[in-house]
């Protein structure tokens, strides 16, 4: 903003005009990322370092390409884990948040321990939900639906709290009983929060689902990570890498989108 | 800031309010504790599966010491990942903001890594700098990191351009409308960042030490009582990393309060 620069618009010009433009405009960013990659290069060039250490950007590729069936197999096992237990998660989360609203003395005791609670790694109970669930889908299951329960939860109570009481007040003067007063008041009102914890909660299911297969190793992309490791084929492990970072890519362009679309009169609103 | 207690419970006044909020909390705990044993007793629950509360403490009784001192050596990873973590956070958000090349070069790279679970990048670690406190420091920084940086650049680019302008017009330096106008602005931002990189400090700490059993730290002595299906002790150390956990987040709210008794 200080610095005196010309961002033209992409919108004009001929097709080829606007991809340039596109390009031009992020001029430094892709300075970044080829400084990156020639860094990587030289590195492996002139320095000799051991493929094991660090292979050549090449080898990544062809390790991508020759594992794709590998990585959409394995895919579709974290998808499914990371969908069940968002679903889980995010519904119990809900409905307890409800449940702690309507009674002021669980609103008063449990939720400040809920909150403290927040600070404990939820990956240290991934043990316990082994010796509970054993080395199936289950671990991975349980520890995204246990994050992303408080995390919904908390989300949950929060817009629940903070409510326009005139809104209630409108409400109950239109003799509104409780359970239509939360469906048409409370939880509308609410709903930006919520969708806060959702949007949140898609990222944290993600990345929840690959730590436990991380630890567990049993199936999935998060073990295709430790397994290359094992097998020290340091170039499928960076192509493993590559292609968790850019699932969690799409999954936080999923959760934008959502709030975006169910939202959208809050977020308009608020820019 | 909204997530403290007070958002959510409903406001008790006076003293009597003041002495239940932090009664409550005690009561509920020692409830559910009281209702956990109670199950055991009636359904003769299989103790491997869920020990009853007794068998917890006596973990905790017997034990204890040894559990500390294997949390005290992961705190030092936590304490030393959140601190440098939080110190390069916030270098990398005032380079951002003051210089808008360097924002463009590398923002859409921070949030990307931001978003993305950045546990995969665990085993590369391992293989460049082994298993020792190196490594786990790796990992804690680079979770504690982004959190700050976020909410650093965040909070800079909310200060008004009139106030920093007055401090230039008033032959201030641009360091003393940095210091005077621009950071006391931006502090609350910054402590929230560093709030949530406490969190992730936790999770750093722990998580390094899962994926390496055999190591020091409270994390391999989890993953260690899981092959003999000890599940008093797992319990046991959950509750002490909670100890530690809920007295330094406790530690960091009062002194965010303290640092911005303004807001």
């Amino acid at each position: 903003m200080g610095l005196e620069r010309t961002v033209t618009s992409p919108r004009s010009g001929s097709r080829w005009d606007r991809t340039w433009q596109r390009l031009w405009n992020s001029r430094e960013l892709l300075v970044v990322l080829a400084s990156i990659l020639v860094f990587w290069i030289v590195m492996i060039e002139w320095r000799d370092f051991h493929p094991i250490v660090l292979p050549s950007p090449g080898s990544v590729v062809e390790a991508l390409f020759e594992n794709l069936g590998v990585y959409v197999q394995a895919g579709f096992v974290t998808f499914y884990e990371m969908i069940f237990g968002f679903m889980a998660g995010g519904a119990l989360g809900f409905l307890s948040a409800i449940g702690i609203f309507y009674s002021p003395f669980l609103r008063r005791s449990l939720y400040p321990l809920l909150l403290g609670f927040r600070i404990v790694p939820k990956v240290a109970f991934v043990p316990l939900f082994l010796v509970w669930f054993g080395i199936g889908v289950g671990v991975k299951v349980a520890l995204a639906s246990f994050a992303i329960f408080f995390l919904i939860l908390i989300q949950t109570g929060l817009g629940l709290a903070g409510v326009d009481p005139a809104l209630v007040e409108l409400g109950r003067s239109l003799r509104m009983s409780e359970f239509s007063l939360l469906r048409r008041i409370r939880l509308p009102a609410a709903l930006p929060a919520i969708m806060v914890g959702v949007k949140l909660g898609i990222t944290y299911a993600l990345t929840n689902v690959v730590v436990a297969e991380m630890v567990v190793a049993t199936e999935g992309l998060g073990f295709l990570v430790v397994e290359a490791r094992s097998f020290i084929k340091t170039n499928e492990m960076i192509a493993a890498i590559f292609v968790v970072a850019f699932i969690g890519l799409v999954v936080f362009a999923v959760g934008l989108w959502v709030e975006r679309r169910t939202v959208f009169w809050y977020i308009e609103g608020e820019h | 800031m909204s997530e403290t207690a007070e958002a959510v419970a409903p406001v008790l006044s006076g003293r009597v309010g003041r002495i239940r909020r932090f009664v409550d909390p005690v009561v509920f705990a020692f409830l559910f504790v009281a209702a956990w044993q109670a199950f055991i007793w009636i359904t003769g629950f299989h103790s491997v599966v869920l020990p009853p509360p007794s068998k917890v403490w006596g973990v905790l009784w017997n034990q204890g010491d040894f559990l500390v001192r294997n949390m005290l050596t992961t705190a030092i990873t936590i304490g030393w990942g959140f601190f440098l973590g939080g110190v390069l956070g916030f270098v990398a958000g005032v380079l951002s903001h003051h210089f808008e090349r360097v924002k463009r070069a590398i923002h859409p790279i921070l949030v990307s890594l931001y978003v993305i679970p950045k546990a995969v990048f665990i085993p590369l670690f391992i293989l460049w700098w082994g298993v020792g406190f190196e490594y786990k420091l790796v990992v804690t920084v680079l979770l504690a990191f982004f959190p700050v940086t976020e909410n650093t650049i965040t909070g800079l680019s909310g200060v008004e351009r009139e106030m920093v302008e007055l401090t230039r017009s008033l032959r201030g330096s641009r360091w003393f409308g940095f210091r005077k106008v621009s950071l006391p602005f931006c502090l609350p931002f910054i402590l929230a960042g560093l709030r949530i990189a406490l969190t992730e400090s936790f999770i750093g700490g722990v998580l390094s030490e899962i994926l390496v059993p055999g190591s020091v730290g409270i994390g391999s002595r989890i993953v260690e009582a899981a092959a003999f299906s000890n599940t008093e002790f797992i319990i046991a150390s959950i509750m002490v990393i909670a100890a530690f956990g809920i007295v330094s987040y406790f530690l960091f709210l009062w002194l965010e309060r303290r640092l911005t008794f303004w807001v």
